[in-house]
């Protein structure tokens, strides 16, 4: 990597794969450990918290120790528990963005009243598992986004990585085969990532909160089944029963994950 | 008669929503539907003297977000 020029850049993530920047190791497919890991790190420096951290859901459903499912876990209520404690010391102006697949048309096959698909699984893109994790990101970004955050959400599309191994089961020729015809026609992260770095400082997403973009980094439409606030609310309560338990079960300190409006 | 932008002229990011918006169906469900609202910032930025934070940083598009957000100087 070449020497730094830009951004103080932290990273979060299970472990240092070399990356720049600093590194702060956190499973947070656990809600104890996202919780912990908002006390450790001083929130109230950042001017940008970008949630990029996802996986996809096994072929048979796999539960963290705190009883949640790995997909939700991971992708979208380690998003919320740590927005939720995060709250009170962010910085003024703090742009909270989201990535995950808004917009995509799975919400409507979505579940919020079995966020932790206890009723149904499905592995894959099967749903409701993964659209679960879909429309709780995209409600998270209309939810903060009305709290008057420059929240925005990002949906990349097919974008060349190796988060689909799960599907091929793991990293033989399979998944290098599938993943070689995805990077043909799609973007690396590469050039993904420089296509949506304009975004982080744009003055768009102040002036219109909750802004959703596509993999080119044009604005797309919300889901249809998120458009009202009550619709929202629903989500962000189901999340905050979900991340109770959790939390309850991880032996954490109990104490509200509401932020007080 | 006041001089403006041609009535034709379009930016690069409205002919990018209306490609968008002409994708099928099929399109749409990967990509979303295209919400037509312009955004200006388009060219290179800088984030000198800026903190970011990328939880999930560590691989694939996080990583890849992180190491664009250090080398935009």
């Amino acid at each position: 990597m070449s020497p730094p020029t830009g951004a103080s850049v932290t990273t979060v993530g299970r472990s240092n794969r070399g990356g720049g920047g600093a590194f702060v190791p956190c499973d947070v497919s656990l809600m104890g450990n996202v919780r912990k890991l908002v006390a450790d790190l001083p929130v109230e420096t950042f001017d940008v918290l970008a949630f990029t951290n996802g996986i996809i859901p096994k072929k048979t459903k796999c539960v963290t120790s705190e009883g949640v499912e790995e997909d939700m876990a991971v992708s979208a209520l380690s998003r919320h528990v740590f927005l939720a404690a995060a709250a009170p010391r962010f910085k003024a102006g703090v742009r909270v963005l989201i990535w995950g697949m808004p917009g995509n048309g799975m919400v409507k096959h979505a579940d919020g009243a079995d966020l932790n698909s206890d009723a149904k699984y499905g592995g894959g893109f099967s749903p409701p598992t993964h659209a679960n994790t879909i429309a709780l990101n995209e409600a998270l970004v209309a939810h903060w986004a009305a709290k008057g955050v420059v929240a925005a959400g990002f949906n990349p599309g097919l974008v060349r990585t190796d988060i689909r191994n799960v599907l091929h089961g793991g990293t033989g020729c399979m998944a290098a085969f599938f993943e070689g015809c995805i990077g043909c026609f799609n973007p690396t992260a590469e050039v993904y990532a420089q296509a949506v770095l304009p975004l982080l400082t744009a003055p768009e997403l102040a002036a219109q909160k909750g802004l959703l973009f596509g993999q080119k980094g044009t604005t797309i439409q919300r889901s249809p089944e998120l458009e009202g606030a009550a619709d929202v609310q629903r989500w962000i309560d189901a999340a905050d029963a979900l991340a109770a338990k959790a939390i309850a079960a991880s032996g954490a300190e109990k104490t509200t994950l509401r932020v007080p409006t | 008669m006041p001089k403006g932008p041609h009535p034709k002229a379009q930016t690069k990011n409205e002919k990018e929503n209306k490609r968008t918006s002409e994708r099928p169906a099929s399109g749409d469900k990967m990509y979303g539907k295209a919400a037509n609202i312009p955004i200006a910032a388009q060219n290179p930025v800088s984030l000198v003297g800026k903190s970011v934070l990328v939880v999930g940083g560590t691989a694939g598009l996080g990583r890849a977000i992180a190491e664009a957000c250090i080398n935009a100087g």
